[in-house]
């Protein structure tokens, strides 16, 4: 140990040097967000919470109950009941969502030939049961009107279907019970 | 020259069984009897007869399947379900010379040694219905029916079995459905017929000029015979001609003569003396001709050569007046309305050719409208269960081929070539 | 042998394979929409189009025969071209409502339109919007139809119905009933199967599940002894629906309406779920423990002071082996009597002994498709396309393929609608008809033509002398030429089969029928094989086998059921002798002289509604198990579902039982019990023919003051009294009736639909009627199923086992 060694010891020069650092900062800008205060906007196309959207003409999910998000998700956390309604059409009677199972790939999304499933921004929802957790087909349509008012729809149209409203099947293409869309020589 | 299979059919009583006896009708009945069934086969063999609904299959290889064939009994029937737009060549055999076509019948089924035979009426001829009922009933009357035809002791009997307005029901398996009683629809081949046909028993499915032949070839020889026409397919034929000409009509002509001569010497020429534009030489399933083919022989070896078929011999003459666009849009109606069902091209194919000439026709044509079509067109051709298909598909390909021009100034100018002059 | 090359491979065909089939025995693909193993080809999708080397169009494979030499190709460009133009063709008119559709996933429309089709179709345009037409069980949208007529073909080539048909023509064809009414067939649900696309599916799977969702599971269905392999499929704990799977099980994918749609009694509202006894004549929950020690205390206290032989047990044929197997041995080692027996005591069990009595083998399993290929097949009185649906197509299979089929019925069933000739033979008398045969036989000298026993053939010629053709004729109302014909048809086949059943739910036909048919065989020289009786269901086989009968001097059926006060306590497993079984009146005051009725079953029955303690035990789909069917082919039955409430498995309620009574059976567990049944020694004799003369009379014939006589049996849709707890077979048919000739019904004033009175020796039904010309004049029939038309007060038991036809009079609502 030299004699150099010795004085910066005795003067404690490494810690002054350390809370002079410190003591800059106080008067610089924070570079951290400051979370629960200052919330960060989401980007078009994160994946939050889920939503079934709600058809503006019926009220109801815009789902028709095909199942094939249930059939696509990876970690099989959807499920949809669907039953004979009295008019002999489909009615979705349930459709469920494990959210602490998702891992918010989004292939439901993708795979949803109406658009009728949604990942909103909103993501906040951490909780302390499991049941808060457990998205029934009311919750969903209203996480839907919750999330994605006039600026979750931006985000939504942005990213999912930037070129579309909503995927409409092509013109001609599809046909439901009572109701011909497409018609003579498309 | 002189007509065989319509001999009297301008005396007033023409059907009645007195004026066919008259004219020597049931003399070759009488003949026919005094040869072995095998000889008459061999003869119509030798005579070189074709069958004249349209395929123009020998008729004499066909007697001869169905004669090898150990099962019994054995069923003849006569297609006359003449459903073809254009086709009306065996009306007149059918209200003014019935008994030709009784004769020949016995003395086929005398050949064939069957003792049941139908008469496949087309729906939509109730005047011959009765026609031929009555002459059945004179027929029975007279002995050439029924239990001792004739004395000789030989059994054949004959009905009118009417359709109900198919023209699916003139394929020979989907009319045999028909009679069975079941829905008209083809059946799949083999077996054929002539070995498993009408209730499963062998059957020979002949039309009615083609029996109308036989009393001709018993009563002349096959020698002779085979002296009228074409020497390669010989014998009378009857060709109905219509459409464009000053004298349509139907006409006996020897096979073999060139369509000019039909045309323009027998028919009295395109209606008022306008320019020829497209001829239909065997009836709307045979594909459309220009009229660069008038020389052509009309025969079962000849137009083939040319691209297109003898068929039923239904000459359908069109002028420069005629939209060929229409003519076809037209023909595919047809083809769509009669259309069984069973296979798929057909069924869907048929009606969508129909919904682009539709267009076509209607003035609302796109750019490769033609090029769809003709690709539908040969995704059909021989990939139909029967040949109602292939014939719906080569009459859209025969247009397309010979007036492709047409079609596509419907396209461009959304109007008609022919009818804005 | 014909050779030929398919895609470069040389492969053998036998004659009369089309190219398809040899693909498809050489795993080669060839896609078809239209083709059905079961049918005639029909050549009409065009999918299946492939190029023959030589030919200039391209060849349906389905329908072109395999020729020596020919040179095949299925996948090549212009092939796929083709098929690319089909697909897309169908697909104009093809609605694209696949995620409602409920075939989506399993659709082979969409499968092909995936792998050929193309991606976007150039045509657009109009498509069908037909309503959709629902009937009871099966729904019909024809708008998705793609008219490959398969539904229509094994409706009429394969089931023999003909329900439905193309309409119309070209693109306006549908599948329909005649003038487009609703749908009334014998809801087989076969086309529903056969169906490609949705156009047809199952009404209670309608938009239930999506095919993703489903789990399969394989399982033997509960009612006939055919022994079908259901493949279930379970969504979440729940079976949604039972399909066939083409080639699998005895049944090879075919099922019949029982099958497909009878699942659903499992749900049924009258299931049992916990252990009921009565006290002050209320039945009251109680807990298993309590009911199996108050089981066990009274038993043991009746067998104490009245002996073990005043206990009685009833067998189930509807439960598992290893069910009926611990009851044998509850019976026999824990209360030590051998007073047990099954309903077949009733029926089946008058077949094994009249085939014991003759051909001297003590069983005489059926082979199901001993049918096809036998000259002349002869049917005795009997509806096997209703009772065992599956079995029964195999007449019809066998009638396609030319044999002869001889139907002697009374009824106008499907089998005598498909007979080459259609015997109308008043009822009951068949015996006499088959006594006919033999003394035809023996005039002719027939049996001089092959070996046969002498053994009893003395006593056999002296007891059919009287039965001449004349004789027969006027015994059984068939006309003597008729008679004579069949007889002679029959006589002179190179290889003949003669089937019928005998079950209790059947009252024409019994041990002295299977006595003349035996003898007539024989005679004919023909083993047991040629003599075709099933056992009725599904275990009914197995549970004879398990030892469910008394084996020494144990009372049967007679004895516990029919004579009161011979027991004074009753264990019922899994059976409803109240309605299933004749003469329920005496069954009741039998029931209710016991001292102790204890009943475990899946549901509340009519006899639990007397019981004094009622246990409730797992159903089919709910344990594990094994169904032998009337092949005596041990099939496993797995548990799919958990079991209904308290509810547990017959063989694990009868081992606990048995600990307490302080008898531990050993049997701990399912495996070591099957290890016990697979090591019981086989039951078969040697075969030692002898005749044993037949002698028919009616007990109970038409007489001045019961003129009619009624004839009982199962319908189609309907099997035992187990059935008409499933919804869907009730939405066909849920409520009794009586069918009656139109002549009758004009005689005695009988109302189509209306009710009517009928009265027998011991007791009088009010039931309503239905005018049906499938009934002969003199004869009513009516269905046992239905417990509230109590059918079986009417008739009665004959101990002898002979065919006891029961006389009535009707009497018209005043």
């Amino acid at each position: 140990m030299t004699l150099k060694d010795v004085i910066r010891k005795v003067f404690l020069v490494e810690i002054v040097k350390g809370m002079a650092l410190t003591f800059s900062r106080l008067f610089t800008r924070p570079v951290t967000r400051r979370y629960p205060k200052e919330k960060r906007p989401a980007e078009p196309g994160f994946r939050g919470l889920h939503a079934l959207v709600r058809n503006p003409a019926t009220g109801d999910a815009k789902c028709v109950g095909c199942g094939l998000c249930a059939a696509v998700c990876p970690s099989r956390c959807i499920n949809v009941y669907t039953s004979e309604g009295p008019e002999h059409q489909k009615v979705v009677d349930g459709y469920e969502i494990e959210v602490l199972r998702c891992v918010f790939c989004a292939l439901c999304v993708e795979a949803c030939p109406y658009g009728a499933i949604a990942l909103t921004p909103h993501y906040e929802y951490a909780d302390y049961s499991r049941e808060a957790l457990f998205m029934t087909k009311e919750r969903l349509l209203d996480n839907w009107d919750r999330y994605m008012g006039e600026e979750g729809l931006r985000y939504f149209d942005s990213f999912w279907n930037p070129k579309e409203a909503h995927f409409k099947p092509p013109r001609g293409q599809a046909m439901f019970k009572g109701r011909i869309i497409g018609g003579f020589s498309g | 020259m002189e007509r065989f299979l319509l001999k009297n059919i301008d005396s007033p009583d023409s059907a009645g069984i007195g004026e066919y006896l008259r004219t020597g009708g049931y003399a070759s009945l009488k003949k026919a009897f005094g040869m072995e069934p095998a000889d008459i086969i061999a003869e119509v063999k030798a005579a070189g007869l074709r069958g004249r609904g349209g395929a123009g299959f020998p008729t004499g290889m066909k007697w001869d399947f169905a004669s090898r064939d150990p099962k019994f009994p054995k069923y003849l029937i006569c297609n006359a379900d003449e459903g073809e737009p254009g086709t009306f060549k065996d009306r007149p055999i059918l209200e003014k010379n019935p008994h030709l076509l009784i004769e020949g019948m016995v003395i086929s089924a005398y050949a064939l040694k069957s003792e049941r035979g139908y008469i496949y009426l087309r729906g939509e001829y109730p005047h011959a219905r009765a026609v031929l009922d009555k002459a059945i009933a004179e027929a029975y009357e007279a002995g050439f029916l029924g239990g001792d035809v004739a004395g000789s002791g030989f059994r054949f009997d004959l009905s009118v079995h009417q359709g109900a307005g198919a023209y699916i029901c003139g394929e020979e398996t989907a009319l045999i459905d028909s009679i069975e009683g079941r829905r008209g629809q083809p059946r799949i081949k083999p077996p054929f017929p002539v070995n498993v046909g009408a209730w499963g028993k062998p059957t020979v499915v002949n039309n009615v000029e083609t029996l109308a032949n036989i009393p001709l070839i018993v009563s002349m020889g096959a020698g002779r015979y085979s002296e009228i026409g074409n020497p390669e397919c010989p014998g009378p034929k009857l060709f109905s001609v219509s459409c464009c000409v000053e004298r349509p009509g139907v006409y006996e002509l020897p096979m073999g003569i060139p369509l000019r001569e039909i045309i323009y010497e027998h028919a009295g020429g395109v209606r008022g003396g306008r320019e020829l534009k497209a001829v239909i030489p065997g009836g709307i399933s045979t594909p459309v001709l220009t009229p660069d083919v008038l020389d052509c022989p009309m025969d079962f070896v000849n137009l083939p050569k040319r691209g297109s078929m003898l068929g039923s011999g239904a000459v359908m003459v069109f002028d420069d007046t005629v939209c060929l666009v229409r003519v076809c849009w037209r023909a595919m109606r047809f083809f769509e309305h009669e259309s069984c069902g069973k296979c798929t091209p057909c069924r869907e194919g048929t009606g969508w050719m129909r919904n682009i000439l539709e267009r076509m026709e209607g003035g609302f044509g796109r750019d490769g409208d033609i090029e769809l079509l003709q690709d539908i067109a040969r995704s059909i051709m021989g990939k139909t269960f029967c040949p109602l298909g292939d014939g719906a598909a080569g009459v859209v390909l025969g247009f397309l081929r010979n007036f492709s021009d047409e079609f596509m100034y419907h396209i461009t100018n959304k109007k008609c070539l022919a009818e804005s002059g | 042998m014909i050779e030929l090359t398919i895609n470069g491979r040389k492969l053998q065909a036998r004659k009369g394979m089309t190219i398809l089939d040899v693909a498809r025995e050489n795993n080669i693909y060839i896609p078809h929409l239209c083709w059905d193993r079961r049918l005639k080809p029909y050549g009409g999708c065009r999918l299946c189009l492939v190029e023959v080397e030589g030919q200039r169009k391209l060849m349906a494979s389905c329908s072109s025969p395999a020729e020596n030499g020919m040179v095949v190709h299925t996948d090549t460009p212009a092939l796929r071209k083709a098929r690319k133009t089909v697909l897309e063709l169908l697909l104009v008119h093809h609605p694209l409502d696949c995620p409602i559709c409920d075939k989506a996933g399993e659709c082979s429309l969409q499968d092909l339109a995936y792998k050929y089709g193309p991606s976007q179709s150039r045509f657009y345009g109009e498509r069908k919007h037909d309503p959709e037409a629902t009937s009871p069980l099966i729904d019909r949208n024809p708008n998705r139809c793609i008219l490959c007529g398969r539904c229509v073909r094994v409706c009429w080539e394969h089931q023999g119905v003909g329900a439905i048909n193309l309409i119309g023509r070209g693109f306006k064809t549908k599948v329909s009933p005649a003038f487009e009414e609703t749908l009334d067939c014998e809801f087989c649900g076969q086309c529903i199967d056969a169906c490609p696309v949705g156009a047809l599916g199952a009404k209670p799977y309608k938009y239930r599940a999506r095919a993703w969702f489903l789990e399969s599971r394989d399982s033997i269905c509960p009612y006939c002894a055919v022994g079908c392999t259901l493949t279930l499929d379970v969504r979440e704990g729940r079976i949604l629906r039972v399909r066939g799977v083409d080639g699998k099980g005895v049944n090879r994918g075919d099922l019949c309406g029982k099958g497909r749609f009878g699942f659903d009694f499992i749900y049924g509202d009258s299931r049992l779920t916990s252990p009921l006894i009565r006290t002050d004549g209320e039945l009251k929950e109680v807990s298993w423990e309590e009911a199996l020690h108050y089981v066990a205390g009274r038993l043991k206290a009746i067998k104490e002071e009245h002996g073990p032989d005043a206990i009685g047990a009833i067998g189930s044929p509807r439960t598992t082996l290893e069910d009926n197997y611990m009851l044998a041995r509850f019976m026999r080692e824990a209360v030590g009597t051998d007073n047990l027996d099954t309903s077949a005591r009733l029926g089946y069990a008058w077949v094994l002994k009249g085939v014991e009595e003759t051909y001297g083998i003590r069983l005489n399993p059926v082979r199901l498709d001993s049918p096809v290929g036998k000259d002349a097949v002869l049917v005795i009185e009997s509806d096997i396309t209703s009772t065992h649906p599956i079995f029964g197509l195999k007449f019809l299979e066998a009638k396609l393929n030319g044999s002869r089929l001889l139907v002697v019925e009374p009824r106008k069933t499907k089998l005598a609608r498909h007979a080459s000739a259609w015997l109308r033979i008043r009822p009951g008398t068949s015996t006499a008809f088959l006594n006919g045969l033999v003394r035809y036989a023996l005039a002719g000298g027939v049996h001089l033509k092959k070996e046969i026993t002498t053994e009893g053939l003395e006593e056999l010629q002296e007891s059919v002398k009287d039965y001449t053709p004349q004789r027969v004729s006027e015994m059984t109302g068939i006309a003597e030429d008729d008679f004579t014909e069949a007889a002679r048809e029959f006589i002179t086949a190179e290889s003949r089969l003669l089937a019928m059943t005998v079950s209790a739910a059947e009252n024409q036909k019994g041990i002295e029928t299977v006595r003349a048919a035996a003898n007539l065989l024989m005679l004919l020289g023909e083993g047991p094989e040629a003599l075709q009786i099933p056992a009725d269901y599904s275990n009914t086989y197995g549970a004879w086998l398990m030892g469910v009968r008394p084996l020494g001097k144990g009372r049967d059926l007679y004895g516990m059921l029919y004579s009161p006060g011979a027991v004074r306590a009753l264990y019922v497993m899994g059976e409803d002798p109240l309605v299933t079984m004749p003469d329920a009146d005496r069954i009741e005051e039998a029931l209710k002289g016991l001292d102790l009725l204890i009943v475990q079953d899946i549901r509340m029955s009519e006899t639990a509604k007397l019981a004094d303690v009622i246990l409730p035990a797992a159903s089919w789909a709910e344990k594990e198990g094994t169904f032998m069917n009337a092949e005596g082919l041990p099939q496993p039955v797995p548990k799919v579902v958990a079991a209904t409430g308290d509810s547990i498995a017959d063989w694990m309620i009868l081992r606990n039982l048995a600990r307490l009574m302080g008898h531990d059976l050993g049997s701990m567990d399912l495996e070591t019990l099957q290890d016990e049944i697979s090591g019981l020694p086989p039951e078969t004799g040697t075969q030692r023919w002898r005749f044993a003369p037949s002698d028919w009379r009616l007990k109970e014939g038409p007489d001045a003051e019961y003129p009619v006589v009624l004839v009982t049996g199962n319908i189609m849709q309907h099997s035992g009294a187990l059935s008409v707890m499933s919804k869907s077979l009730s939405h066909v048919l849920s409520d009794a009736f009586v069918q009656i000739s139109p002549e009758d019904a004009a005689k005695f004033g009988v109302e189509d639909g209306g009710f009517i009175r009928i009265v027998s020796r011991r007791d009088s039904v009010f039931i309503k009627a239905r005018v049906s010309d499938e009934i002969p004049e003199g004869m009513l029939f009516v269905p046992v199923h239905f417990a509230h038309a109590r059918v079986n007060a009417l008739t009665f038991a004959s101990p002898d086992g002979t065919a006891h036809l029961t006389a009535v009079r009707l009497e018209p609502k005043a």
